[in-house]
C-alpha cells in the first residue's frame, strides 16, 4: 500500500526531557494504525508533531512523497490531517449543524452566513459515515458518544486524508465504543487513514491493521495484530512481562460483611440482593443504565435506596448519607475520578486526608498538620504513588497515579467494604496491574471488595464471582474461574 | 480566571515587594507627612474596616461563591444594635454601661449570624446561586435599613461601644488589636479545622468534596454565617468610629473588598487564596488610599488614581511572572547544553 506520511529520525526534547529519540514512523494511505504505550512514552508528542502543534528539533517529515519543512497547524489541515483530542474541542452552546460546518463556512469567507449551506454541509458530512443526528440539537446536551460523532463529522467537511483520534474511547460506554469502531472502519472504506491512540487492548486488536508500540520516546515495534497478543503487547509497552494470575478466594466460609436484601429505588434498580464475604472480590457488571452505578451510589449514601435492607457485619444499618456509609465502613472509589474523586487543584496530601480529617485532631480539637502529612506519606508509600512530595497538586500526576490517590484516600478511612467503580479506566497497563495487585492484597487481608467494571476480562481475572445486572436487577451470577470474558459479555448484552 | 502569578506562593512575595515599593514611593512624595508615627497610627486605625469586609468576602469566594450583602449586613447589624440600646436604655443609651453595650453587640452579632445562615441555607440546600442569593439579601436589607431608619442617621452610643472602634491601648488603636487577634484566629480556622480545610476542598470541587465524607451543605451554611460575622465585626468598629449608624454607610467598600480578594490571590471560582495574601492586599490598598489622601489631591482624582495604581500593580505582577518564566526556560536550556549527553527518561 502507498505511503501517506513518513517521519524520519524525529527528535524532540522539552526542558530536560528527551520526549522522542530519533523516531522513524510510516503511515499508509487508508490504514487503521494504532498507537500504544504507557503514559509519557512519547506518543502524544508524536501526534502533536504530525498535527503541527509542535515542531521537531530535528528529523524529516514527508507527506505524500513530498518533504515538508515543518507542519504548522494550518498547513496540516490543508494537507488533510485532522486530530480529535479527548476533549473534542466542540462548541457546547452551538447546534450540531453549526459545529460541523463552522470551519468550512469560515474557510469560504464572505460576510453573511448561508444557513441552508450550513445544513447542507452538515448533512453531507453525516452521510459519509452513515449517521443521522438532529441538526438543531445543542451539542452540550448530547451524550459524549454522539458529541464524538459530531467532531468526526466536522473533520470530514474538509478533504480528510488522515484522522488522528486521541484516546477516543476513554470516556465512552460500551455500546458507543462499538459504534465508533464501525465509524472508523467506514472512514477507512473512504480511503481515509486513521491513527488511533488507546489504552484498551481489546479495541486495538479489534480495529487495527498495524500496531506501533512506543516506550521511553522510542518506537519499539510496528506489527500487524495477528503477530501480537495481550501479553506480548504489554511486554513491549513496559519492557517486562507481567505474571497474570487468576484471583482465588481462599475461604468460602468467611463471615458475611455485607448483606443486601431487596434493595430498590424507583427507575434505577429493583429487588437487589447480594452478599459480600470478608476477603472476597465480587464483580458487578452491566451496561450503562443497568443500575450498577446507581446501586453503588445507594450503598454509599449519595442517592439512597427507597426500600430494602442493608446489613453490615450482621447488623442492620440505615444509609441515608455519605456520612452514614462511612460510619458503616463502606468506601466508594467513584467512576469519574476527575469530577467525583479528586480535587485536582489541591495537593496529594489534601486529597488523601480529606476523608479522615476527623481522625487527625490533636490538641483543642484542631487538625494536627504533622500527623496529616505523615498519613499522606504513609499512603503514598503504600500504594507506590509516584510524586516527589505530598504538597504536589494532584492535577500534575499521571492518570494511574491519580487513581491511586483516590484509592488511597478511601483506604485511609479504613473501610470494611470497598466499592470500586471502574478503577482502571484510562489507566496505563503497569498502573492497572499495580492496582489489581493491591486490591487482591486488600482482599487477602480481609477486605470485602465489590468491583464494578465495563471490562469483562478485568472481572474474570480479578474476582471470584461476577454479578450481572440488566434493567435494574441482578439477573445472573457466575463463577469467575469457570467463565470466559465472551460469555460474560453475552450475559451483559442479553435481552432482559 | 485569576492570573497564575497570584495563585503561586511566590505571589505573596511579589505582593510584599509591591507593598515596600509603594511605601517608599509615598514616603518620597510626601516625606513630611507620610512616614510618620502619627500616620502609621492613623492607618492602623482605618485598616480594620476594610480588612474585616475583605476577609468576609474572602471566605465566601473561597467556597466558590460571593457575598454581596456584606455591607448591607454590617449596616443592618449597626441598626439592630442602636434599636436594642434604645429598647433597653431608652434615652439614656449614651450613659449605658458595658453590660448593656455587650448585650447590644451580642444581639447585633446574632442578627448577622442568622442572616448569614439564611443565605448559606438558600445557597446550600435550595441551590440558589450565591450571587443571586446575596444580591437579593443586599437589596432586601438596604430596603429594610431605610425603612427602619427612615433615612436618618441614628446616633448616641455608650462609651464602651465607642471604645471598641475608637479607643487606644497606649499608642495602638483597639480596632487594630482586634484585627490582629481575628487574623490569628482565621489562620487557625483555615489551616487547622475541618470546616476550614473543607472550605477549600468544596470551593475547588464540591462534588468530589461531597464524595469525600465532607458535609458540603453544612460547611456552606457555616461559611456564610462566618462571612456575616465579619459584617458584624465591621459594624462594631464603624459604630465607634462614626458614633452613628445609617442605612447606607460604606457602600463603596463592597467593590473594594472584592478587589482586595482579587489582589490577594483568591480565585473567584473558589478553592484557592491565602490569608497572608489577603493581609498584604488590604494593607496595600490602605497605604495607597492614605498616601494619596495625604497628597491633598482632588477626591475625584484620587479615585481615578486608585484605579490606575491597581492596574499598574496587576500589569507589573504579570510582567514579573513572564520574566521569571523566561529566565527559568533560559536556565534550563543552558543546563541542558552544558550536559548534552544527559537526558532524563520519561518512563520507569
Amino acid at each position: 500500500m502507498e505511503e501517506f506520511l513518513r517521519l524520519e529520525k524525529i527528535h524532540k526534547s522539552f526542558v530536560g526531557v528527551h520526549a522522542l529519540k530519533g523516531v522513524d514512523f510510516t503511515l499508509r494511505k487508508g490504514e487503521i494504525h494504532c498507537l500504544v504505550g504507557e503514559n509519557g512514552c512519547g506518543k502524544s508528542t508524536l501526534i502533536k508533531i504530525i498535527s503541527g502543534v509542535l515542531q521537531p528539533d530535528s528529523g524529516r517529515i514527508v507527506v505524500e512523497g513530498q518533504p515538508v519543512a515543518s507542519l504548522g497547524s494550518a498547513a496540516t489541515m490543508a494537507r488533510g490531517i485532522q486530530v480529535i483530542y479527548q476533549d473534542l474541542s466542540l462548541f457546547p452552546n452551538l447546534t450540531v449543524a453549526e459545529n460541523i460546518a463552522i470551519a468550512e463556512v469560515k474557510e469560504r469567507g464572505g460576510g453573511v452566513v448561508d444557513w441552508d449551506e450550513v445544513r447542507r454541509i452538515a448533512r453531507a458530512a453525516m452521510a459519509r459515515i452513515r449517521v443521522d443526528l438532529d441538526l438543531d440539537a445543542e451539542v452540550g446536551e448530547l451524550p459524549i458518544g454522539v458529541q464524538q460523532l459530531v467532531a468526526i463529522c466536522r473533520a470530514l467537511t474538509s478533504d480528510l486524508k488522515l484522522l488522528i483520534l486521541d484516546e477516543p474511547t476513554a470516556s465512552l460506554p460500551k455500546h458507543d465504543i462499538e459504534n465508533l469502531l464501525s465509524v472508523v472502519r467506514d472512514l477507512q472504506a473512504h480511503g481515509i487513514a486513521v491513527l488511533f491512540v488507546s489504552h484498551k487492548l481489546n479495541e486495538i486488536f479489534a480495529v487495527a491493521e498495524r500496531i506501533t508500540v512506543f516506550r521511553d520516546g522510542e518506537r519499539v515495534a510496528t506489527l500487524p495484530p495477528n503477530e501480537l497478543d495481550d501479553d506480548r503487547l504489554v511486554a513491549l509497552m513496559t519492557g517486562r512481562t507481567l505474571a497474570r494470575k487468576v484471583f482465588a478466594f481462599a475461604d468460602a466460609s468467611a463471615r458475611k460483611v455485607l448483606e443486601v436484601r431487596g434493595l430498590s429505588k424507583r427507575n434505577h434498580f429493583a429487588d437487589v440482593s447480594l452478599e459480600l464475604r470478608a476477603g472476597e472480590i465480587v464483580g458487578l457488571t452491566g451496561l450503562i443504565g443497568s443500575g450498577r452505578t446507581e446501586l453503588a451510589l445507594a450503598l454509599f449514601g449519595i442517592s439512597p435506596a427507597e426500600s430494602g435492607e442493608i446489613r453490615v457485619e450482621g447488623k442492620p444499618v440505615q444509609i441515608r448519607s455519605v456520612q452514614d456509609a462511612v460510619a458503616a465502613g463502606i468506601a466508594y472509589v467513584p467512576e469519574n475520578r476527575l469530577v467525583q474523586g479528586l480535587v485536582m487543584k489541591h495537593s496529594v496530601e489534601a486529597n488523601v486526608t480529606a476523608t479522615v480529617l476527623d481522625r487527625l485532631l490533636g490538641r483543642l480539637g484542631l487538625v494536627d498538620p504533622a500527623r496529616k502529612q505523615a498519613l499522606a506519606r504513609e499512603w503514598i508509600k503504600a500504594l507506590g504513588i509516584k510524586v516527589s512530595n505530598p504538597a504536589v497538586p494532584v492535577q500534575t500526576l499521571s492518570g494511574g497515579n491519580q487513581q491511586k490517590v483516590v484509592i488511597a484516600k478511601w483506604l485511609a478511612a479504613s473501610p470494611r467494604i470497598l466499592i470500586l467503580d471502574g478503577p482502571t479506566v484510562g489507566v496505563d497497563v503497569m498502573a492497572k496491574a499495580a492496582i489489581h495487585d493491591y486490591v487482591r492484597g486488600l482482599a487477602a487481608r480481609g477486605m470485602a471488595v465489590l468491583l464494578i467494571t465495563d471490562e469483562e476480562a478485568e472481572a474474570v481475572a480479578n474476582t471470584n464471582r461476577i454479578l450481572i445486572m440488566r434493567a435494574g436487577r441482578i439477573r445472573d451470577e457466575i463463577v469467575a474461574a469457570a467463565a470466559e470474558a465472551e460469555q460474560v459479555q453475552q450475559l451483559v448484552e442479553a435481552p432482559s | 480566571m485569576i492570573p497564575a502569578f497570584l495563585q503561586r506562593p511566590s505571589a505573596n512575595r511579589t505582593l510584599a515587594g509591591v507593598l515596600v515599593a509603594i511605601v517608599v514611593l509615598m514616603s518620597a512624595l510626601n516625606p513630611q507627612r507620610f512616614p510618620t508615627i502619627g500616620n502609621l497610627i492613623s492607618m492602623s486605625y482605618q485598616l480594620p474596616i476594610i480588612a474585616f469586609l475583605s476577609l468576609g468576602m474572602m471566605v465566601a469566594m473561597v467556597s466558590g461563591g460571593i457575598n454581596l450583602a456584606i455591607i448591607a449586613t454590617a449596616n443592618f447589624t449597626g441598626i439592630v444594635m442602636a434599636l436594642l440600646l434604645r429598647a433597653v436604655a431608652g434615652d439614656a443609651a449614651e450613659e449605658a454601661g458595658a453590660g448593656v453595650a455587650l448585650l447590644a453587640m451580642g444581639g447585633g452579632l446574632a442578627a448577622a449570624l442568622v442572616l448569614g445562615a439564611v443565605m448559606g441555607w438558600l445557597i446550600a440546600y435550595v441551590e440558589v446561586p450565591a450571587i443571586l442569593t446575596t444580591l437579593a439579601m443586599m437589596t432586601l436589607l438596604n430596603g429594610v435599613n431605610l425603612v427602619i431608619t427612615k433615612g436618618y442617621t441614628l446616633s448616641g452610643f455608650p462609651e464602651f461601644l465607642l471604645g471598641v472602634g475608637n479607643g487606644m491601648l497606649g499608642p495602638v488603636p483597639i480596632p487594630f488589636l482586634i484585627l490582629v487577634a481575628v487574623v490569628m484566629g482565621m489562620a487557625v480556622f483555615l489551616r487547622r479545622t475541618r470546616t476550614g480545610l473543607g472550605l477549600y476542598l468544596l470551593g475547588s470541587n464540591p462534588i468530589a468534596a461531597g464524595y469525600s465524607n465532607l458535609h458540603v451543605r453544612a460547611v456552606l451554611v457555616r461559611t456564610y454565617a462566618l462571612s456575616s460575622a465579619f459584617s458584624a465585626l465591621t459594624a462594631f468598629i464603624m459604630v465607634g468610629q462614626l458614633n452613628s449608624v445609617k442605612a447606607n454607610y460604606a457602600e463603596s467598600y463592597l467593590l473594594v473588598s472584592v478587589l482586595a480578594c482579587f489582589l490577594g490571590g483568591v480565585d473567584p471560582f473558589g478553592g484557592t487564596g491565602t490569608l497572608t495574601g489577603m493581609v498584604l492586599a488590604v494593607v496595600i490598598l490602605q497605604v495607597v488610599s492614605t498616601g494619596v489622601n495625604l497628597l491633598r489631591m482632588d477626591p475625584f482624582f484620587i479615585q481615578a488614581l486608585w484605579g490606575f495604581i491597581i492596574l499598574v500593580l496587576i500589569a507589573a505582577g504579570f510582567l514579573g511572572e513572564r520574566l521569571r518564566e523566561v529566565r527559568r526556560l533560559r536556565a534550563a536550556r543552558l543546563a541542558q547544553q552544558a550536559a548534552p549527553g544527559s537526558t532524563v527518561g520519561t518512563g520507569p
